[in-house]
């Protein structure tokens, strides 16, 4: 049975009152309210910020009449804060140019199942779990330093677990409720060397769980998880490892044969570069390098050895970061097949441009905190489409490359309508088919439609555990991966650019 | 909302915890954004946006309550949880807010007026579109209009009075066929006839033709670059001014050191709080030192580090007016940790005219937005982006744009900014500061 959000009678009250009283003024409304308890503890290069106790709440009021749509985001979830926004919207609504075409909307699937979600803390002991974590990754960094004299290890690092609830509800009658848990650890590792030199990793896990995914109970005290100690330990260990990097010259990148990219650098690649051209937003307003603004593929996108999924891993809702049950209209978030044999398949969706291109609504409509909902990704990955190319372990994927570079570990990436670019934060030179060199941090840009037809190989099982921030003028928390392993032969449209 | 009036109620709300200090920040908005997609104009209006956030201090314990609702039980409930187990402070109280400091204009009427008057930036967004439409060069365009109001607030239990001002703020954009875009930004109302050109003067600035690193020639050769005020105040904000922060002095990760020569000796640099309209301008920072102007670099020599109260305390020095909310991710500004951080941004001017400029390079690149930017290693200034938005330069002319996810830009941005060898004469406001176009040297990856 899932959770039931705190106050829901009181919340219910108010915002049937807010849409009865917009439903005598415009032909279609609805509201969403979504909020987040959340504890934070940051620790910054000179100080510790602890937050134990951190509210937020947002309200988003969307008005319809004569296919002309408003939006408006309000700050107070009470009944006249919400009637002078209707009455603000109607002013708006009556002055915004009729759009070239009306604005419709998909009806919501599913109208009367009311409730979503996973069970998710309303307490939380943060004065033990903060002392775990502040002691943990300290205790990490010493370890480390006695075992490579003469380097400072200097971590930062970010923590929250929230316990997020949101309704939406419309002039229709729906009412739903979704609560779940998320948690988030990100480590900013920064080396300094014997000789003054300076590098830095950025590593994160993040999960819809509660805390107990970072910080668990042992005995009366609580301790970092096996899980994340390993991640940090890791991590740390990277950015020791890059002060004796290399740097490869352009005709060095060149001459690779091949790149192998880890999860969490494929997973930022069909993250910037294929998913957000599947927003149906985006497609719609003519920015998407993929699909024409008719919704018509503009090509074939991938080797027939890739699929591109964006959603939830099939029964597995405590996994990937940005997984939800419903999206922020209440539509249930399906898994949406973006690419399929390297041919597009569908777009990602929000109850507009479903109706704008005809077609049901997926799930894929999310806001920040009471701003506009668009067409988001939520977890996106790319899946082999066949066993054949794909091995084990990384040693058989890379026994017959003869010259090429593993890329590990991303800080973000960024996309342009026909390319997109993102970094990497360590490499590793192989050479016949072995592991030689680590390989400064870089730059991994493509050419969006071309890159991902030269992938030739895969290792290891799907995760989707790469964790992110995605900004399209909000930000929204989301997940990305693929199988532990991507091999693509090099290629004109992709380039890497060493730093150094 | 009325902040000063909140302000006092939560004064007399908190009185019976008995803190030992106080500091309150409080902000309302109330914005209207005119959204420009293609031929379709949508409008969105945040009504009081309302969010604080109360840092307190009692024995040697800092507590940190941020919140978005006005409700005084929920501070409270707040403060007794942000005080269990809280961190010890690094300072034994808050500032005190001078009453005599005069604040520097950020509110103008005009813009004021028009929030309530969304017909007029209807017909604004309107025009856009139709004068963009007809210089028949348009595939796709995306802009925004925007306006708010802001009411804002820092006070301190000991402070006579708050620091209060209401702000204004305009900011238009257009983006024409994702391939480069032009805007205004600042607390003041612009020529308002500006608007509806800027679609349309970027459509006819657009050259035909696209082209390779390889086609150029230019694969893996350092090149001269022109640096638009957008990328120079961004490459600041992310890559330098973390050397500029004393918290990175004191963390020993800082690469500049007092005295030194750090830039070129045509840049003179500076951050300003108190700059009539200005981004950052306000009667205090964050933390309720007063607003001042710092001068930087003079003539590429470095003159001083940024401070915070929590690193000025470290140095046994004044804070330098830059602990500010500096917010990252998800946080909004309220929930942010106070942090140096430079305010608006200034470079003094050169004597080259931006035409010469460009006439005299022969084969270079003018960089405007690189992709990805953000990405770049803080620590050590390293980049390698790719262009995003910019020109090649051929013969001394904005020959063509660069070919999309073909031109990858490395380099490092310390370095980049010693080896300024032009800095134009023209200026532009780029919302949270003012600079030159300047001229140095990076490389084609």
């Amino acid at each position: 049975m899932p959770p039931l959000i705190e106050q829901e009678d009181k919340i219910k009250r108010i915002l049937t009152q807010a849409l009865r009283y917009a439903q005598q003024r415009v032909e279609y409304a609805d509201i969403l309210y979504e909020s987040a308890l959340r504890i934070e503890l940051q620790q910054l290069p000179d100080h510790l910020l602890q937050k134990p106790f951190n509210a937020k709440a947002r309200i988003q009021i969307r008005l319809l009449n004569e296919g002309k749509k408003v939006e408006l985001k309000v700050g107070a979830l009470d009944s006249a804060s919400l009637k002078m926004a209707v009455d603000d919207g109607v002013k708006l609504l009556n002055l915004t140019p009729a759009p070239p075409r009306p604005v419709r909307l998909t009806p919501i699937p599913s109208p009367n199942r009311i409730r979503y979600g996973l069970a998710a803390p309303r307490l939380f002991p943060s004065g033990k779990i903060f002392a775990a974590l502040v002691t943990g990754v300290q205790n990490i960094a010493r370890l480390i330093e006695r075992q490579n004299p003469g380097m400072e290890i200097k971590p930062e690092f970010w923590f929250f677990s929230q316990r997020e609830e949101k309704v939406i509800a419309d002039t229709q009658g729906v009412f739903k409720t979704q609560v779940m848990p998320r948690t988030f650890f990100q480590l900013f590792t920064k080396v300094k060397g014997p000789n003054g030199k300076m590098t830095q990793t950025r590593a994160r896990l993040g999960n819809p769980l509660p805390y107990s995914f970072i910080i668990e109970k042992s005995g009366r005290n609580y301790r970092l998880t096996p899980h994340a100690a390993r991640h940090i330990r890791n991590w740390m260990e990277n950015t020791v490892a890059l002060q004796h990097a290399v740097s490869l010259s352009s005709e060095e990148v060149k001459a690779l044969t091949h790149l192998v990219l880890h999860y969490t650098t494929i997973g930022v690649f069909v993250h910037e570069a294929l998913g957000h051209n599947f927003e149906a937003d985006i497609v719609k307003a003519g920015g998407s390098g993929i699909i024409d603004q008719e919704g018509k593929p503009r090509g074939i996108v991938a080797a027939e050895t890739v699929n591109i999924i964006d959603g939830p891993l099939p029964g597995r809702w405590n996994e990937g970061f940005g997984t939800e049950f419903i999206d922020d209209e209440g539509v249930e978030v399906k898994a949406k097949m973006l690419v399929e044999k390297g041919a597009v398949g569908e777009m990602i969706h929000n109850r507009e441009t479903a109706a704008y291109f005809n077609t049901l609504p997926n799930g894929g409509a999310f806001s920040e905190m009471g701003d506009r909902r668009l067409p988001r990704m939520s977890n996106t990955f790319i899946q082999p489409a066949t066993k054949k190319i794909w091995f084990k372990t990384l040693k058989s994927l890379i026994k017959d490359i003869p010259r090429g570079i593993i890329l590990e570990g991303t800080s973000g990436g960024a996309v342009s309508k026909d390319g997109m670019s993102s970094s990497v934060l360590i490499g590793y030179l192989i050479e016949d088919g072995k592991i030689t060199k680590t390989v400064n941090p870089s730059n991994f840009s493509a050419k969006t439609l071309y890159a991902l037809r030269y992938v030739d190989g895969f290792a290891g099982p799907i995760t989707i555990a790469d964790v992110g921030f995605c900004g399209k003028g909000q930000t929204k928390f989301v997940g990305d991966g693929g199988p532990v392993w991507t091999r693509i032969k090099n290629n004109e449209y992709v380039s890497l650019s060493v730093q150094g | 909302m009325d902040l000063i009036k909140f302000s006092e109620q939560v004064k007399k709300s908190i009185k019976k915890l008995a803190l030992h200090d106080y500091e309150l920040f409080l902000t309302v908005h109330r914005t209207l954004d005119t959204r420009i997609e293609n031929k379709e104009i949508t409008m969105e209006l945040n009504e009081d946006i309302f969010s604080g956030c109360l840092r307190v201090l009692k024995g040697d314990k800092i507590g940190y309550v941020p919140f978005t609702e006005p409700n005084l039980s929920l501070i409270e409930l707040g403060v007794t949880t942000a005080l269990v187990k809280a961190p010890p402070a690094s300072f034994t109280n808050f500032a005190v807010i001078s009453a005599s400091q005069e604040p520097s204009p950020a509110f103008d009427p005009e813009v004021a007026r028009l929030i309530d008057t969304p017909a007029k930036i209807q017909q604004l967004a309107q025009d856009l579109i139709r004068r963009a439409y007809a210089t028949n060069r348009i595939e796709t365009i995306e802009g925004t209009i925007r306006t708010d109001i802001e009411s804002r607030l820092l006070t301190t239990l000991n402070s006579t009075r708050p620091a209060y001002a209401e702000r204004t703020l305009f900011s238009a954009y257009a983006e024409v066929n994702n391939k480069d875009f032009d805007f205004v930004a600042g607390r003041k109302m612009p020529q308002l006839e500006l608007i509806p050109e800027l679609g349309a003067a970027v459509a006819r600035s657009l050259p035909e033709k696209e082209t390779s690193p390889a086609a150029e020639g230019m694969k893996g050769k350092t090149v001269p670059v022109i640096l638009h005020p957008v990328f120079t105040e961004d490459m600041i904000r992310r890559l330098i001014a973390e050397h500029l922060y004393a918290s990175t002095v004191q963390e020993k990760m800082s690469r500049y050191s007092l005295g030194a020569q750090v830039m070129s000796r045509l840049i003179t640099l500076w951050d300003d709080a108190t700059f009539p309209f200005g981004n950052t301008t306000f009667p205090v920072d964050d933390e309720g030192t007063p607003a001042r102007k710092n001068l930087i670099i003079e003539n590429g020599f470095l003159k001083m580090f940024l401070y915070d109260r929590t690193t000025a305390l470290r140095d046994k020095v004044e804070s330098t007016g830059n602990g500010r909310r500096r917010p990252v991710l998800i946080e909004d500004e309220h929930e942010a940790p106070v942090r140096c951080t430079i305010n608006d941004i200034f470079i003094a001017p050169g004597q080259t005219p931006l035409a010469d400029m460009i006439k005299g390079i022969e084969q270079g690149i003018y960089i405007k937005i690189l992709l990805g930017f953000h990405t770049a290693n803080r620590t050590t200034g390293d980049f390698a982006n790719t262009l995003y938005f910019g020109r090649i330069i051929r013969n001394g002319e904005l020959a063509s744009l660069p070919e999309p996810g073909r031109w990858s830009i490395k380099g490092n941005a310390l370095s980049a900014l010693k080896t300024v060898s032009v800095v134009s004469a023209e200026t532009l406001s780029v919302g949270s500061g003012v600079l030159p176009w300047i001229q140095t040297e990076l490389t084609v990856g």
